[in-house]
């Protein structure tokens, strides 16, 4: 018990740390920000204002000898901090608080650190404590074990490393950008609830479900059988490949209702990532399950490359699926938006459309403030594709799963012994 | 996950000599004897004395995962830098979402890659030096991505929070988690 309660402590100290940190950072870089320069109303100023061929927008205001590179900043974006308003910034001033933050956070943390690893200790060599054998490091069965070359060219490995991966792509897409998507989903119909401190309490909640379902799920599946355990995380599949479908229910609905499917998205979403760590402390008790416990270390160390394969497509794959919608999206705006009120508000024809949006000055979000009423925003459907990827995933994950059946160690080590006797 | 360092008994007879005598902490758990007179000595990566107290490597272990469990907030870091120039909004020079988000797949492949080239290293030096050069990576990996924001490079923004945070991260991640469960070894762990 001591044991349990003293490794558990450590190993959630980690996700203590990503829970505290959001607050942190966003503090930290309020901090450090500095408003830029404004220089009025995008009405006011708009003659002086010329969109060039890149799409960047340049400001000359009469008698001024040289030219400003400046961004028009919308209701929304203005919105994020406080006492600015939308309107013409000048580019280069102002401070976006980013490097200073990481500059104080790596101080910060690394005297954290630093200092703190000055008072831990490894145990002399050959030390164990007071009444335990050398037995006791291994449960039963540990006498017995598959090594690790074995173990991977057995049918079930890459059953496993397919549940791993199908398991962990949703989780980590989610983590790499849960701030931008609760924002992107949520901030248009919910302004008044969804604010960046909001979005800052997401992020710090991800990381506490990440952690605490790495301790309960690793508890409970000393009851429920590792197996049973992650067939458990299939009830996933309908959360996240429902989320669209409630998101569009939201978006239809008045803001005090629209609260409801906020709420579920939110409870929905932390239990899928609670699975999520629950997958990795469950993992090496169910592989010392399949392959024994003697080699179980280096089996684990080879299954967590579905982990790092997860950590590469999980994000990327949410980048590449949202900028495929974010294109999608805009060309559907582009062919419901009056080209004379686009050319007035960016200055260039719809035909210079590739030049604006690569220099942003074209976003959904500014092509919003040109379309007719009754045309809806179409940021909160940018991960919708995602989900379904990510629920189609989690779907191969759970169907791996049933296919694991524990191979026939013994069987199989008594197969290594004469092939190594007849060589 | 974890193998037991095995000494000569010679050598941990001097080490524990050595060691006694720099660090004496209160014997709040009975004397300790060493189990294992096998060959082989990674005497390195004991520090503490056998009447350490092994309830007092916790804290200071936490407080080493929590210091990088910021690494996974990078979410976090997305909005001011890719308005680093713009501030308010994303000017046409700023980095893209897409070019930013990466990053973390970046961290999380080093965090890998570090794992497996690493794991002895930090089994070998033990918790504390391992804790101090995780620790010192760390804050160059954050002030390497703060120089990449401010000089707008996007190439040390990928090896600052990417590459080193990954480093960064395998070493604080597992030196306080190896160093813990070698004083609590009647368990298996709870895993990555």
């Amino acid at each position: 018990m001591p044991s349990l309660v003293a490794t558990g402590l450590t190993l959630s100290a980690f996700g203590l740390g990503a829970a505290i940190a959001p607050p942190i950072i966003e503090g930290a870089t309020n901090y450090f920000f500095e408003a830029p320069n404004y220089l009025g109303d995008v009405n006011v100023l708009k003659a002086c204002i010329e969109t060039l061929a890149d799409g960047s927008l340049s400001f000359s205001p009469e008698g001024a000898e040289s030219a400003k590179q400046v961004v028009i900043a919308t209701a929304q974006e203005a919105s994020r901090y406080p006492g600015l308003s939308e309107g013409v910034y000048e580019v280069g001033t102002g401070n976006s608080g980013a490097s200073k933050a990481l500059v104080a956070l790596g101080v910060a943390y690394g005297a954290i650190g630093g200092l703190a690893a000055q008072f831990t200790r490894a145990p002399p060599p050959g030390w164990v404590p007071e009444g335990f054998t050398a037995d006791q490091t291994s449960t039963a069965g540990s006498q017995i074990g598959l090594p690790e070359p074995a173990a991977i060219r057995t049918a079930q490995f890459p059953l496993l490393w397919m549940t791993i991966f199908g398991n962990a792509t949703g989780g980590l897409a989610l983590i790499s950008a849960s701030k931008l998507m609760i924002t992107d989903i949520w901030a248009g119909a919910l302004p008044l609830v969804v604010t960046s401190t909001f979005a800052t309490g997401y992020v710090a909640a991800v990381g506490s479900a990440n952690a605490a379902g790495r301790l309960s799920w690793a508890i409970l599946s000393d009851k429920l059988g590792r197996k049973n355990t992650y067939s458990l995380f299939g009830t996933a599949i309908p959360i996240i490949g429902g989320a669209p479908m409630l998101i569009t229910a939201g978006m239809g609905m008045d803001p005090a209702s629209a609260v409801y499917p906020l709420g579920v998205f939110y409870g929905g979403s932390l239990l899928a990532i609670s699975y999520y760590g629950g997958l990795f402390s469950v993992l090496p008790a169910y592989i010392a399950d399949l392959y024994g416990q003697k080699h179980a270390g280096a089996i684990h160390g080879t299954a967590l490359t579905a982990w790092s394969g997860s950590a590469v497509c999980g994000p990327l794959g949410l980048v590449y699926l949202r900028d495929q919608s974010t294109q999608t999206a805009i060309s559907s705006l582009l062919e419901q938006a009056d080209p004379n009120v686009f050319h007035d508000k960016f200055g260039a024809p719809i035909e210079n459309i590739d030049a604006l949006i690569k220099s942003k000055t074209v976003t959904i979000g500014k092509l919003m403030e040109i379309m007719p009423t009754g045309v809806e925003d179409p940021t909160p459907y940018l991960y919708d594709s995602t989900c379904y990827v990510a629920a189609g995933l989690l779907g191969v994950a759970i169907v791996s799963n049933a296919a694991l059946k524990p191979p026939d160690v013994p069987k199989l080590l008594a197969e290594i012994e004469k092939d190594e006797r007849t060589e | 996950m974890l193998s037991y360092v095995r000494p000569g008994l010679r050598a941990f007879r001097r080490d524990w000599s050595r060691l006694s005598q720099t660090v004496s902490f209160s014997t709040d758990e009975s004397e300790r004897e060493p189990l294992n007179k096998s060959a082989d000595s990674l005497a390195a990566a004991s520090n503490a004395s056998m009447s350490y107290n092994r309830w007092l490597t916790v804290p200071p272990s936490m407080l080493v995962e929590m210091s990088i469990g910021s690494i996974y907030c990078w979410t976090m870091w997305n909005l001011p830098i890719t308005q680093s120039i713009g501030v308010i909004t994303a000017a046409p020079s700023d980095f893209s979402v897409s070019e930013i988000i990466p990053v973390f797949s970046l961290a999380a492949g080093s965090l890998g890659i570090a794992t497996g080239f690493l794991g002895k290293w930090v089994e070998r030096v033990g918790p504390r030096k391992a804790g101090t050069v995780g620790a010192v990576t760390w804050c160059a990996a954050l002030c390497t991505t703060a120089v990449g924001v401010e000089q707008h490079i996007l190439p040390l923004i990928y090896t600052g929070y990417g590459l080193m945070g990954g480093v960064a991260w395998g070493i604080l991640y597992m030196s306080p988690v190896s160093s813990v469960m070698k004083h609590f070894p009647d368990r298996r762990g709870l895993g990555e």
